[in-house]
Order: C-alpha cells, then structure tokens, then sequence
C-alpha cells in the first residue's frame, strides 16, 4: 500500500537502515561532533536539512541529469544546500558555527548525503526521496545525541546548553575526561553499535522462539546462546 | 580434541611444553622483589594500590569468563553491580573511606566464591596468572598516593578495553597495564601525574637516602627524577643514580628500585621467559641516543618507567613481534620513541605512548618480516606473499 | 625559524600530531570500507596521496588568484573545490584508463571513490583557507608550504589505514562476542590506535 510504502520510506533510516550504524556512512561528523549535546543536536538539525533537500532537489531534477556527470552536479546542489546551512549558522549562532568548525563544509562530502542522493533520490520519486532523507537525517541525529549524552555525561559530569546546565551529577564526580576526547568518541561508538547488535540479536532469538512455538514444533530448538 | 573442524589461528603454531601458568608464574616471581621494595617504601598505600590492582583484575577476568562461557549468569551480574554500588553507595552514604575496603571485600568473596564452585564440580575458572600480571604492572605504574579508585578503574579498563574485549588472551593488540595508564591519563591527568610520595634531593650528601619514613609532603611541590632533570637541564644527575637504583621514592610503585628491576628482567632472560632482544635494544638505543643529544644516558635509562617498560611491558608476548628480527626492530623503536617523547614533547614520560605505538605497528612487523619458508626462491615473506 | 625547520614542523604536525583519521577522524568512512585487506588498503593510499597533492595545488591557486581577487571566496569556496576535485578525478580516471590500464584495474572502484573521500577536500580546504585547523604554527601556507602540508597529511592516511589494516587482519581471528564482533571492535581498536597517537600530543610544542 502506498502509505505503507511512504512510512518504510521513513522509518527505515532512523533503525533499520541506521547510516551511522548499519550502513556506515557519515562517520567522520558524528565522531567529532558528538562531544556535546548542544552541538549534537545542531548537526543533526544541519544534515536533516542538508539531506532532505537535496534529495527532493535532485528527484526533481532526475530527468535532466546524464548519468556521466551526476556526481558534480549532486554535489553543486549539496554544497548549495550547506552554503545556506554555513552562512546562516555564522549568522545566527556563531559559537555553534565555531565550534562545528570544518565539518559544516565537509557535510558536502558526507557519505551519507552523497550516497543516499546516488543511491536513492536519482532513483525515486520526490516524495520518497524526502522522507527518506528524512529518515536517515533523524537516524543520524538520534545516534548523535545518543553518543553526545553518553559522552558529554559522564565526560564532564554534567550537560550544559546554551550556557544553562540542564542536569549534572554534582561538583564530587570525578569525571572520566577520556569520554570526550577522540578515542573516548570511537570506543563510545563502537559500544553503542554493538549494543544496537545485542539488542537486534535478542529481538530475533525472541522472534526466533515465537516461531518455533507457534510452529508447534516440540525439538525445542531454541537459539543458541 | 576429537574436533575434526580445522581452526584457523594466528601463528605462532609450533608448541612448547611450556604453559601460561608456568610463564605468569615466573614473571610474577620477577616482579616480586620490586613489589616487596615498594610496600617497603612506601606503606600500606603503596601495598594498597598493589592490592586493589590485583584484585580487580582477577575479578573482572573471572566476570568475563564467567558471561563469555553463560555460566552463572545471574550471580556474575549481581557480583558485578555489587561492585559498583558498594563504592557509590559507601560515598554517598559519607563512608567514602570504607568504600575501598567493602569493594575489595565483595570482590574478593566472588573471587573466592568461584574458586570453591570449581570444587563443586562446575566448569572452574582457570586462572593462569595473565590477570594477575596485568594488574600487578598496572598497580606497578602508578603513582603511590593515587585515589583508590584508580587502579579499580584502571584494572577494570586494563582487562575489559584491553584484553577480553579482543577475544581473551592472546588477542589484544595492545599492552593492558599501558591501555589502561593511557586512558586513566587521559581522564584523571590531576592523579597520575602527582601523587609522588616524596622527593628526592639532588645532593646526595643530605640524607635522601634514608628517607624511607611516611614524611607526608604536600604532593604538588614534589617533582620525580626526570622533572628535576628537565627543569635543571641535566646538570648533576650523578646524584640521581644510587637511589633511582635502589630507594627511588618519587616515581611510580614500579621504579622504586631499578636494581631489583634489572635483577626480575634477569630471572626471566635466564628462564628463557623473554628474549633479551627487546630489553637490550630498548635500553640500548635510549642510552646511544641520550649520548647524541647531549643527555646522561645511565640517567635516562635508570629514570623514569623506562626498564619496567623495557623489561616486563614491551616483552609481553602478545603485543610484540614474534620473529627475532622483528623484535629488534620493534626494541629500538620504541627505544628511539621513548627519547623522541621524552626531549621533544611536554609529556612527563614517553615509555607509555611509544611502547602502545609500536605495538600498533607489530601486526606490520610481522607481516612483513616473515622468515623466508624453505626452498621459495625470490624476496620471500612481504607484503606481496599473499 | 627558518624554512627548512617549518616545512618540518608542519610535515610532523599533519602526520602525527594532527593525524587526519585518528585525531581529527576525517574520512573515517573509507578507513572501515577499505581496511579489510591490504591490496586495497596500500591501493587507496597511493590513490589518495595522488589526488591529494594534485587537488591540493588546484585549490591553492583557485583560492589565491581566482576567489579571493574576485571577493567570493568566502561563500563559493565549498563547491569550487568540490568541482575541481571531482572533475580532477574524472579527467585523471579517463587518463589513467587510456594511458595505464592494468594500473586502473588495479585501483578499480578507488578513484571515483576518493571523490567523497573527505580527507582530499579538508587538505584542500586548509592549504587555501586555513583556520580550521587549529595547529600552533602560523599558517598563510605558501605553495610548497601547503605541498608540504599535504604530503604529510596524505602520509598521515596512509600510515594510519595501513596499519589499522594489519590490525584487522588480525583481530578478525578472534573469539568475540558476537554483538562486537566485526565493526564495533574495529571501533575499539581504532579508539585503542587513536589512543596511542595522543602520545605525540605537544611533540616540538605543535
């Protein structure tokens, strides 16, 4: 059915399909941006916008694309996107745009936004290529702040947006500083991956068990642990 | 093993008689005239941070074993949160200096608990002493008046990040006494890089070497050897030699006494535990290159982790190359690492960084200095054998 | 500091200290796709380090006598350097096809690849319009300035690729848990090799 075709379209980025942590694109932004929430949070926002648009952009225009010179011309849509993503964040919040630093333009070259454009949106209508982008940008986001709480929490003790401390576990807590460094941002990840893997895989043993009883099979052939 | 599957493994693959038990147990005896000297030294902190290392690594081992086998599920959990919130509840409770002893107490009943299973009859926990090695080093280079939960945290880094998680022993990559000090660096540099226990004079004629008494000074005017060294620029170093041999109590646990070190590292050469490659080359290349650039080399060999590094973590069988060649190669690079470190950057010690480098880079080394299998002609081993 | 010392120091910075995928984990996506095995690891290398240096010298002269004269660097700088890397890639993949056919077999998928290889364009994006990077030498890179820079930084890749390569390899025998197994260890062992880059943290005061 059409609706249900438009909500796999949706969802199917922000688990499933996760770019982050199934399809393994678009790392390079997500390691280095998710020291803070705040900033976490702005990204996301960013590469939401980025994606989406650019994705119904290049569906539209798919008619008048010649398959030779895609890629510059996904590209001369995108940058246009993260131009105005670049000069507005400079405008309005400077001290996020600071702190973002280089990775606004290299959102540009975001796996993600390029891979979805080729791999998606030249080949789908322009409804399905916005919530896909969709999709995948609030996927994106979710691992973001996900990894930027674990990392700024127990990185500093405490989260702080916009200067105001939202929550803090109090002036006593020695706070491990290797969370937000570098490598506390790949050891963050990979535990967060492999955690999303546990989780499938306990799902699926369930399902595998429900089946199998509801198969009326008697082998007792449970999953192995 | 009646399995007629084929295991694919890493090589080595021609076998010895001996096991690790028996290794571990020579490298535990070598460490321990160094250990001895330090609780000498240094009191009921230093056997403290010792205890609290040894422990916890062999808990945490036995956890792992424990999840990783399905054995036990329940109790394992249950150990393991108690571990947790015993301290955190000891110190919100304001019994924050009950809390190392309850947590070593409940470890140690687990630890205990798991023994006594094995009589029962159950799968039993081997311990073949790896556990024991890692925490003793890690304890082994701390500062003496670090927090408790130091070398809790570090072992439980030291065996988790740095050796299970890569699928047990002999898998890691990467040294775990040196992972764990890396990132307890990293995370609390306020604790690892103060905590000395008490200066040494350069003027050996004042009485620094009878100086094995509690005198508590305040820690932040305390510098270790090699601080003095870089902040005087290297004059009269001499006076450093006979404690850093013998009674160095502004270091770390480990390099309390650089004799009892040198004497551990020759047990285990005459034992044929380690090669004398890395030790020799390690040290070797630090001294030539302290002479090139003007510094004291017995100074520079004696200060700092440098022979712990050199003897007990850059011989560790796993984390250097397996070829005689290769670990050559690997003893003078980290030798020539450690100097490049030590001179050229703001860090307090180089062993640490250069040692985990090179362990990065042993994968390489073995790739490519492969022996030569008998009767291929050619270049041999290298990158393009595959 | 004379010219031979900073040519040095930036070269050192870029590879080590400032090591584009363990410090500043730019590209990271290649270095998990391409590191399963060695022939491609040592491939993309020299592949990057090509296009680095090329694209690298294109940007710095766009920047200097083009976009700046003209007053629109600020905001055409993105996909002015995009373009030109990506058409450099394009011209130079027709090239080595016609010229040199076993060597674009070898290199395959790689060339177009380096197109979204993020590294190529933050190395381009700082020799022309420095800022970024927040290195401690004052840095208006002249050209060979920036050759030097650029150099270090594709060296950089590939020491870091080539040695996570070697790494993987080996881990991939291990006895894992299953929800670590291949990805998140990799993570692990890279937040491990990234841990040991740290040490050269300060080196030479950069």
């Amino acid at each position: 059915m059409e609706v249900e075709r438009m909500l796999g379209d949706l969802t199917r980025g922000v688990i499933k399909e996760n770019a982050l942590l199934k399809l393994m694109i678009g790392l390079c932004s997500a390691l280095a941006v998710s020291v803070k929430v705040e900033n976490a949070l702005f990204m996301g926002m960013a590469v939401i916008f980025v994606l989406t648009s650019s994705n119904i952009v290049i569906s539209l225009i798919r008619p008048v694309t010649p398959h030779n010179i895609r890629i510059p011309i996904f590209i001369v849509v995108v940058s246009t996107f993260v131009t105005i993503v670049d000069l507005s964040l400079r405008a309005y919040f400077p001290v996020i745009y600071a702190r973002l630093g280089v990775w606004i333009p290299l959102i540009v070259v975001n796996c993600m936004i390029l891979g979805r454009a080729e791999a998606f949106a030249y080949k789908n209508g322009v409804v399905a290529s916005a919530l896909d982008g969709l999709g995948m940008g609030v996927g994106y986001t979710l691992v973001l702040l996900v990894m930027g709480f674990i990392r700024e929490f127990i990185g500093t003790g405490s989260i702080t947006m916009n200067g105001n401390v939202l929550f803090s576990l109090g002036a006593g807590f020695e706070a491990p500083t290797f969370m937000i460094t570098f490598p506390g941002a790949f050891l963050t990840f990979g535990l967060v991956q492999a955690g999303l893997n546990k989780y499938e895989e306990m799902m699926n043993e369930r399902a595998a068990r429900r089946r199998t009883s509801a198969r009326g099979s008697g082998t007792g052939v449970g999953a192995g642990a | 093993m009646a399995d007629v599957r084929l295991t694919v493994s890493v090589s080595p693959h021609i076998r010895s008689g001996e096991t690790t038990q028996d290794i571990m147990k020579w490298v535990l005896i070598a460490l321990l005239p160094t250990a001895v000297r330090a609780a000498t030294l240094f009191g009921f902190t230093g056997v403290s941070v010792m205890a609290i290392g040894v422990v916890t690594a062999l808990f945490c081992e036995v956890i792992w074993h424990n999840l990783r086998v399905g054995k036990g599920r329940s109790r394992t959990w249950g150990a393991l949160a108690a571990s947790l919130v015993v301290p955190a509840g000891a110190s919100f409770a304001g019994l924050g200096t009950a809390a190392p002893i309850l947590t070593t107490a409940v470890m140690l009943a687990f630890i205990a608990c798991e023994v006594w299973m094995k009589r029962k009859g159950e799968a039993p926990h081997v311990f073949d002493g790896s556990a024991a090695v890692t925490g003793l080093l890690l304890a082994l280079v701390l500062p003496p008046r670090v927090p408790w939960w130091i070398p809790f945290v570090g072992s439980f880094v030291a065996i988790s990040l740095g050796k299970e998680i890569f699928g047990g022993l002999g898998y890691n990559v990467f040294n775990p006494a040196l992972v764990a000090r890396a990132i307890l660096l990293l995370s609390w540099p306020r604790y690892i890089t103060a905590g000395w226990f008490k200066a040494l004079s350069v003027d050996i004629t004042a009485s620094a070497t009878s100086a094995a008494t509690n005198a508590a000074v305040d820690a932040t005017s305390i510098a270790t050897p090699l601080a003095v060294a870089r902040a005087t620029g290297g004059a009269g170093l001499a006076g450093f030699y006979l404690p850093l041999l013998w009674e160095n109590t502004a270091g770390c646990v480990g390099e309390v006494s650089g004799l009892l070190l040198l004497i551990g590292g020759g047990i285990l050469i005459w034992k044929r535990i380690i090669g004398w490659e890395i030790p020799v080359t390690y040290l070797g290349t630090m001294a030539v290159l302290s002479l090139a650039l003007g510094l004291d080399p017995v100074f520079q060999v004696l200060a700092g982790g440098a022979l712990l590094g050199a003897i007990f973590m850059a011989t560790d069988y796993v984390t250097s190359p397996v070829t005689s060649k290769g670990r050559l190669v690997f003893g003078v690079m980290c030798g020539a690492l450690t100097m490049i470190l030590r001179v050229y950057s703001k860090a307090p010690e180089g062993v640490t960084s250069a040692i985990l480098f090179m362990n990065m880079l042993t994968p390489l080394i073995d790739r490519s200095l492969r022996p030569r299998p008998f009767g291929v002609g050619g270049s041999g081993g290298g990158k393009n054998a595959r | 500091m004379g010219e031979l010392q900073r040519y040095f120091l930036i070269f050192l910075g870029a590879l080590l200290v400032y090591n584009i995928l363990l410090i500043r984990f730019i590209a990271l996506c290649s270095f998990f796709g391409i590191s399963t095995s060695m022939e491609t690891s040592i491939g993309m290398s020299l592949a990057v380090i090509f296009v680095m240096m090329v694209s690298s010298t294109l940007s710095w002269g766009l920047w200097n006598y083009i976009l700046v004269p003209l007053g629109v660097g600020e905001f055409l700088y993105i996909p002015v350097f995009i373009l030109v890397i990506a058409s450099f890639v394009q011209l130079e993949e027709m090239f080595i096809r016609k010229t040199a056919p076993t060597l674009y077999r070898a290199m395959g998928i790689f060339l177009p690849l380096i197109t979204t290889n993020c590294a190529v364009l933050a190395a381009a994006t700082e020799v022309a319009k420095p800022g970024f990077l927040k290195m401690s030498i004052a840095y208006n890179y002249t050209l060979p300035e920036a050759w030097v820079y650029t150099f270090g930084v594709a060296l950089g890749y590939s020491v870091a690729l080539i040695i996570f390569t070697a790494i993987r390899e080996r881990i991939d025998f291990a006895p894992v848990p299953k929800a670590l197994k291949g990805y998140p260890l990799a993570f692990i062992a890279s937040a491990l090799m990234s841990l040991a880059f740290t040490g050269f943290s300060g080196l030479l005061g950069l």
